[in-house]
């Protein structure tokens, strides 16, 4: 059965490529560019000093890089619902749909997104050449890539399949008024809720298992040791898959 | 097939009848396979079955199980010749009783036509 | 029994679009469900495949819910479905994947009777493009065909071939439910037919049954839907 269901999987994640590799390339070339304006910014626009050159603001390419990828956000549901025409039917009636599909559907933008957020913190950090070393830079920015995805961007996926499958079963229609403003509301309150809302609360509220303690590598000093609440992200995301498959089952087409 | 004049499956029946008086089919031939015949004719697979089984009813074919469906080696085809030109005869007659016309009008109907087709041959 | 429907109720807001429908389907039958357009062929459909929950009623495919039974039921909507970019080898591939009882040799073979050209849908003919979509469908090893307007707006040729591979898929053991308004064409198929009118379930007659009266199918659907194409009294 496995073996079936990970054949099924590549047919999903292979239709979800071909629905969003505009997306895809969009972003690899944000992820290109931005930081650029990070390196560049205060070179331009700089503090008005001559001496000492002004230095490159990788954070500023960052952070840019991280609202852009947010914002894409919409550039990906539309790329992904506008056209379908009547697939998802013909789909519907495949026995993996309902697990697989689903699955694929999360992987598919949650993936693309990490591996933005990864990019971008390597090609900032080469930029800035904040180089030590091949191993301590490639793990900080993957350490930093996947825990700052899995603290936004893949809640954010699985929140983007509990969406689609809410407008299906409560018959939103995707182009309409109503869709569009629970969508966007959706994804600001989302976003706030992962990137603000939860790390305010996490040292207070949440268990001691929820929170996850940043790694440095051997010989590395660091004062004060950040506490995010990693687990307490992909607890979610792993709600809003199992209440998205719930509702899949609801759905009409 | 003209679904208009009555069951498909008798009047496939009789198309087969008269291939076999043709002699497109001889005493001993295969019939098509049924989905062949349907797709051939755009019918119903099942309604070739049931023609295959009426055609055995009348003593024309019969299926032996696993290698299909024959024409029978002992069929008569001149009588099915004849069974057929009596039918072709019955609605002539029809139309010619529908005209109120009489015998001797219906065969000076059918020397005029064959002159004709003989013209129309030889010319 | 291969699908039931029994006093199915189905409601779009305030719109019903089947108004308790009863409905056997068996094995080895190519069912006509014919009726003008709005009477509720697609929603019958849809409700048999499973897509849409009925208000009222029940519908059963093999016995369970037509949503347990996904493998076993084969559906083609009646708008396109497969997108701009598709080839036919990226349909087989995708559908391999997708539905484990997609045969590939069976599909090629399809795609061979139903002449459909190499290239991507967008540069296929309308014509083309159903038959490519109906070679995809008919390849699925399913117990329950459902095609929805295989034949709606095509050329006779393309017609032509499509109803001589459906007969080409045709097996004992599986059911075809054929909606269509294209009624003289297609009516030498059909077992049986079901004429639906108004949401409502007007007549399920045996096709040679009513020949034996002397009166086509087509005839039969002009008495009961009239010249205006409504159900009459």
């Amino acid at each position: 059965m496995s073996i079936w269901r990970c054949s099924a999987m590549r047919g999903f994640l292979w239709l979800e490529w071909r629905w969003i590799w505009p997306w895809l390339c969009f972003l690899a070339a944000a992820a290109f560019l931005l930081p650029f304006i990070g390196y560049v910014w205060p070179l331009i626009f700089g503090t008005g000093r001559v001496f000492p050159p002004p230095r490159p603001d990788p954070e500023l390419g960052q952070a840019v890089g991280s609202i852009l990828g947010i914002a894409s956000l919409v550039f990906y549901f539309l790329l992904r619902n506008w056209r379908r025409g009547k697939l998802p039917e013909v789909l519907f009636l495949s026995p993996y749909h309902d697990l697989a599909g689903l699955v694929a559907q999360f992987i598919a933008p949650a993936a693309v997104w990490t591996s933005y957020i990864v990019t971008l913190a390597v090609w900032n950090a080469l930029l800035a050449r904040l180089w030590l070393s091949i191993p301590y830079n490639l793990f900080l920015s993957l350490q930093s890539g996947l825990y700052f995805g899995s603290f936004s961007f893949i809640p954010l996926s699985g929140w983007l399949v509990l969406f689609e499958r809410f407008v299906w079963r409560f018959r939103l229609h995707r182009r309409s008024v109503p869709a569009m403003v629970a969508f966007l509301a959706g994804s600001a309150s989302m976003s706030w809720l992962l990137v603000g809302g939860i790390s305010r609360i996490a040292g207070e509220l949440l268990p001691e298992w929820m929170i996850w303690q940043t790694r440095w590598p051997e010989g590395v000093q660091v004062s004060g040791v950040p506490q995010e609440p990693l687990w307490a992200m992909l607890f979610l995301t792993v709600v809003f898959l199992g209440w998205a498959w719930a509702i899949g089952r609801e759905v009409e087409l | 097939m003209d679904p208009s004049s009555g069951p498909i499956y008798l009047q496939l029946a009789r198309e087969i009848t008269r291939w076999i008086a043709r002699g497109d089919l001889n005493p001993g031939d295969k019939l098509p396979p049924v989905r062949e015949l349907a797709r051939r004719f755009r019918v119903n697979p099942n309604t070739v079955v049931q023609v295959y089984r009426e055609l055995e009813r009348r003593e024309v074919a019969c299926t032996q199980r696993g290698r299909g469906t024959f024409v029978r080696e002992d069929v008569d085809v001149d009588a099915l010749r004849r069974a057929l030109l009596k039918n072709a005869a019955s609605s002539f007659w029809e139309e010619i009783r529908a005209l109120g016309l009489s015998l001797e009008d219906a065969v000076a109907a059918l020397e005029e036509v064959s002159c004709d087709r003989q013209l129309d041959r030889g010319g | 029994m291969i699908a039931s429907l029994t006093g199915v109720v189905k409601r779009y807001g305030a719109v019903e679009a089947l108004r308790g429908v009863d409905l056997e389907l068996r094995k080895g039958e190519i069912v006509g469900l014919l009726g003008p357009n709005g009477s509720g062929k697609t929603t019958l459909l849809k409700v048999l495949a499973g897509l849409l929950l009925p208000d009222h009623g029940r519908v059963t495919v093999l016995g369970d819910s037509p949503r347990r039974r996904k493998g076993s039921i084969a559906y083609l909507p009646e708008l396109p479905f497969l997108t701009a970019w598709m080839t036919p080898i990226g349909v087989e591939k995708f559908f391999r994947h997708v539905f484990p009882s997609f045969q590939a040799e069976r599909f090629w073979e399809l795609v061979r009777l139903l002449d459909v050209p190499p290239y991507p849908v967008r540069r296929l003919s309308k014509g083309e493009r159903a038959r490519l979509e109906l070679a995809s469908i008919l390849a699925i090893t399913a117990d329950l065909y459902l095609l929805d307007e295989p034949l709606g707006g095509l050329d006779p040729v393309s017609r032509d071939r499509i109803l001589r591979s459906v007969i080409a898929a045709w097996r004992q053991e599986v059911c075809f439910v054929i909606a269509t308004h294209l009624v003289a064409e297609a009516e030498c198929l059909f077992d049986r037919v079901v004429l639906l009118g108004d949401g409502r379930v007007v007549l399920d007659a045996v096709a040679e049954e009513l020949r034996k009266r002397g009166k086509g199918v087509r005839d039969v659907y002009l008495e009961v839907f009239g010249d205006a194409g409504l159900p009459v009294a």
